[in-house]
């Protein structure tokens, strides 16, 4: 039996002691375990394949130089999607910089046109399959501003209190609450409008 | 419902409100019927993310993403195992950034103390690089300049040392 095919039994916490110790194989077999969640949750945050791919790479290098820091109080799983958030967030302020604020950008904590919409009082995704939820899942979040997209992927997907929130978006609780609000408001609306669409 | 009631009911939702605030929603969910159905709502919201993460394949072969990232480790030529058979790094590491600010303060004052008194009262300049800040703090009347030096990435720090 090869060496390499003995990684694929290893678990994580096995492959991270040997990773430490410069073993590039058991990394690889990390980074094969691991990959998708990694690229999609860049993914997710990003909404753009190229620049993804760049920074699930790029957080996987990260991760091999700093994986002496990892102590193991935390999954790898987790501590990886937490090395990927931060590249990402500072990817997003990059892109801002870039971008003009537009009405819609200020709008976001003072909630703009989700202070009119109407309460979803029918639950749209009720009775959906599995993958059916994530595609429209995932079309909705496409349909959200970065700083709201955002804020709901710290909350929901990475369960992040509002506290560290603030600190990872720089900005106030007051802020991350408002926007996570009008968030959940605007993807209700967006659930409900595709199954609208799908009655018609 | 005014809208300081609506982001506190969400707060309600996600346990993050105090003793006496939660006590008001919870009154005022007994009461007001919008306040139930916006707090349903907002519900749905959360137990359908909390299903429905998209879930996505790497568009690439393991071999070829593989072979980019190897690439890249041994371009950069820092690895576990370098940092961890010296033994100074990890110290260095830690103590650099109060080592580099105490010097930065010591020469600042220095030059402050040789020059006598600047034109500024008092003033803060923060300055920035791509991996380290700096901002500096100056009070004449304190006869005293202080510079912080700080990791801009330090939040990769915090999180992998407190994972």
């Amino acid at each position: 039996m090869s060496q390499s095919q003995d990684y694929t039994t290893q678990a994580d916490e096995l492959l991270v002691k040997s990773s430490k110790k410069g073993d590039m194989l058991a990394f690889e077999e990390l980074i094969s375990r691991h990959r998708d969640k990694i690229y999609a949750r860049a993914f997710s945050m990003m909404r753009n394949e190229d620049e993804a791919l760049d920074l699930s790479q790029e957080a996987w290098v990260k991760a091999w130089q700093r994986l002496i820091q990892f102590q193991g109080d935390s999954s790898f799983a987790t501590w990886m999607t937490r090395i990927t958030i931060n590249l990402c967030l500072d990817q997003l302020r990059k892109n801002k910089r870039h971008r003009a604020e537009s009405i819609e950008v200020l709008d976001e904590e003072s909630g703009g046109v989700e202070r009119q919409m109407p309460v979803v009082t029918v639950n749209p995704t009720e009775g959906l399959e599995r993958t059916e939820l994530r595609k429209r899942i995932d079309e909705a979040l496409g349909k959200l501003s970065v700083e709201h997209r955002t804020v709901l992927i710290l909350h929901e997907f990475e369960d992040l209190e509002y506290k560290e929130i603030a600190k990872r978006m720089a900005c106030s609780i007051g802020t991350v609450m408002s926007r996570l609000f009008y968030a959940r408001r605007k993807m209700a609306a967006l659930l409900a409008g595709f199954k609208r669409d799908e009655l018609q | 419902m005014n809208e300081e009631n609506k982001i506190k009911l969400q707060a309600y939702l996600d346990g993050e409100l105090s003793g006496r605030d939660e006590r008001e929603i919870s009154e005022l969910l007994t009461t007001d019927h919008q306040a139930q159905l916006l707090l349903a709502e907002l519900r749905m919201v959360k137990s359908a993310l909390h299903g429905g993460e998209p879930e996505l394949k790497l568009p690439e072969t393991r071999e070829f993403y593989w072979s980019k990232i190897q690439k890249e480790i041994e371009r950069a030529g820092q690895g576990p195992v370098s940092q961890s058979n010296s033994w100074w790094k990890p110290v260095y590491a830690r103590f650099a950034g109060g080592l580099a600010a105490a010097c930065g303060v010591l020469v600042i004052s220095f030059i402050a103390f040789n020059n006598g008194p600047t034109k500024y009262a008092a003033g803060e300049v923060e300055g920035s690089g791509d991996e380290m800040g700096v901002i500096t703090f100056r009070s004449d009347a304190e006869r005293m300049t202080v510079v912080y030096l700080f990791d801009r990435e330090a939040d990769d720090i915090v999180d992998s040392s407190a994972d």
